[in-house]
């Protein structure tokens, strides 16, 4: 019998049209890149072309993500960064700094981390100490290439400068919650190596979210060149970083129902596409008495040329044809059903369940398609980690000079946790921020005492 | 003076109504006539700004790059993108599972593949290259560096030590 005759080759096709083959390759994959990189020499310089890469990533895939401990089984002392693609082990955030300050005395460092590569480093301590009230903080990392107000399309910011922004509440007492308190905010560049001024505001009413009711982290969305933190069922806080003076206020979410109100579940904020508008996405029942039917709502947060700001209701995406069947609890308590992050600038966020008919998973959703998938088996708080980099490729490409300069460029959102006094690393407090090539970091809050 | 704007407009009406009539003849390298709706014709980029340029329409244009069987399938193609506007949820569906039936016949064969790829690519029909190029890279997905080689016939050409090093380096994926 004659051999088999030999597969039609490749060859024939111009580096351009391989291109345009490989750049149809999954980019929440960088493994599958990885493996088409090692065929041979030819992909492997295809691939590490800047101009594919550009295509490839229109928008920063999702490569991972860190999940925060809420209580459940391993996952009860810590946080976990977890590949998208499955293939490799987890990696946990390096652990909390020796204790240094003397006993009694309280002390916050701050690291930035990349769960990515595991790279670390601590940022000066503000100055003076932070005094803050229970578990009210929360901190962002910012790419501040192109002026840090967004102007970075982060496809080359790698090993530029970034900002940190922390933001923290102080009160007379966290029992006494009527007393009038105040949140401050201050902002670290990396470029001068020092924290802003402090901007406060002083408010009464904003503490529901900060006496440790919720186990969820809040988190904080950028829109524009303003930096929102969710802090309570009812508000948030607005951190200006554009122009000379950051300033600091409050702002107030949509109308919600009632019952998320009453359950302290923090308004859920989210940005989409580049419009620089802040938006709101709420779980609610078609019918507020029998909570039957749910829906998720989208808000959109409008603001008139005199500033004055409305919440404008918007779509209603029916839930239940995205999840498995008996996943939501009917009739609907909010805590059976929890937002549990989101892709910033884009229409993918993470939806916990908690139905005691049907094991708890947490689903990606892409909101414009409605479709979802499974992300994991249980309900833990969702920080995803986008980047444009392939280890591997970048790295190699780079020291062979096909690139120009050491840009692989990154991007990925930031974990901003905080480990508690005791030397469990439990993980209190996680917030969401956009962390890029240079700010491949997470931030950690590290209390020791 | 907005007559005689009218009567421009009139004009290129009906130039325009001529033109989407017009058949057009495309000529293999193996000296093959094929004619086509204009319609057909312009789903090709290439064919278009030529057409569009002033190019002889009459005379038709020599495709020298494309055999007689690629050019057959990419007018297959071409005609059914061309010449039908889908405008129901219906139709759109239709036109999707001609697109389904159209690649999966040809991804039966590669090699027919890769030059129907090529054509599209020269041709500059967008719809037609992302449907080839995405059946290649399905192809692709989930397979080992070394299954990649063995079904698209790449000689491995990397060293040990690039292979180690981007081995060493893949430390994150």
């Amino acid at each position: 019998m004659p051999p088999p005759p030999p597969p039609p080759s490749l060859r024939d096709l111009s580096d351009e049209l391989v291109g345009e083959i490989l750049v149809r390759l999954p980019p929440d994959d960088p493994a599958c890149l990885l493996r088409a990189s090692l065929a041979c020499k030819a992909w492997r310089c295809i691939l590490a072309d800047r101009a594919l890469r550009r295509r490839l990533h229109r928008a920063p895939p999702v490569v991972g993500f860190l999940r925060i401990g809420m209580g459940e089984g391993d996952m009860r002392y810590g946080s976990r960064y977890t590949p998208n693609n499955g293939a490799a082990s987890s990696r946990r955030p390096p652990p909390p700094a020796a204790a240094t300050s003397r006993c009694g005395s309280l002390g916050h460092d701050l690291v930035v981390w990349d769960p990515f590569t595991n790279e670390h480093r601590r940022l000066p301590r503000p100055s003076p100490p932070l005094a803050i009230t229970g578990r009210g903080f929360n901190a962002a990392v910012l790419c501040a290439a192109g002026g840090g107000g967004g102007g970075c399309d982060h496809r080359s910011c790698h090993g530029g400068p970034f900002l940190v922004a922390l933001i923290w509440s102080h009160s007379p007492s966290p029992f006494l919650p009527h007393l009038p308190g105040a949140t401050s905010a201050r902002v670290y560049s990396s470029d001068t190596g020092e924290w802003s001024d402090t901007t406060t505001v002083e408010h009464h009413d904003v503490f529901y979210y900060l006496e440790d009711r919720s186990p969820l982290p809040c988190r904080s969305v950028l829109v524009g060149d303003t930096l929102y933190f969710t802090w309570s069922s009812t508000h948030a806080f607005e951190l200006r970083l554009g122009g000379g003076q950051r300033r600091l206020s409050i702002v107030y979410g949509p109308p919600r129902p009632l019952p998320l109100i009453e359950s302290s579940s923090p308004i859920f904020m989210m940005s989409m596409g580049d419009d620089a508008v802040l938006r709101c996405v709420e779980v609610e029942p078609e019918d507020e008495e029998l909570c039957l039917r749910l829906r998720l709502r989208l808000w959109s947060r409008n603001v008139d040329d005199n500033g004055v700001a409305q919440w404008i209701r918007g779509r209603a995406i029916e839930l239940e044809p995205l999840l498995p069947d008996g996943a939501l609890q009917t009739p609907w308590i909010p805590s059976s059903v929890q937002l549990l992050g989101a892709v910033e600038g884009t229409d993918v966020i993470f939806v916990g369940t908690h139905s005691p008919d049907h094991p708890a998973a947490v689903y990606m959703v892409q909101l414009n398609s409605r479709r979802s998938r499974k992300v994991f088996d249980k309900c833990t708080s969702v920080v995803p980690y986008t980047s444009f980099c392939i280890p591997g490729i970048d790295d190699a490409s780079t020291r062979e000079g096909a690139r120009e300069g050491a840009s692989s460029a990154w991007q990925s959102q930031v974990a901003v946790a905080r480990a508690s006094e005791s030397i469990k690393q439990e993980v209190c407090h996680s917030g969401v921020r956009k962390l890029y090539a240079s700010l491949r970091w997470g931030i950690f809050i590290h209390t020791t005492s | 003076m907005a007559s005689g704007s009218g009567a421009a407009a009139a004009a290129a009406d009906a130039e325009e109504k001529e033109s989407g009539s017009r058949m057009i003849t495309l000529t293999s390298n193996e000296g093959k006539a094929f004619v086509v709706t204009e319609a057909s014709a312009r789903q090709s980029a290439t064919i278009r700004s030529m057409v569009d340029d002033g190019g002889c329409v009459d005379k038709g244009f020599p495709l020298p790059n494309v055999d007689s069987k690629t050019l057959a399938r990419v007018i297959q193609y071409s005609d059914e993108h061309g010449n039908k506007e889908p405008h129901t949820v219906d139709e759109r569906a239709a036109l999707a599972k001609f697109d389904r039936d159209f690649i999966a016949e040809l991804d039966a064969d590669k090699a027919f593949l890769y030059d129907v790829t090529m054509a599209a690519n020269y041709l500059h029909i967008q719809g037609l290259l992302a449907l080839t190029t995405q059946c290649v890279a399905d192809t692709i997905k989930g397979k080992t560096p070394e299954e990649i080689r063995t079904a698209f016939g790449i000689e491995y050409d990397l060293t040990a030590q690039d292979e180690k090093e981007i081995k060493e380096e893949d430390t994150h994926a």
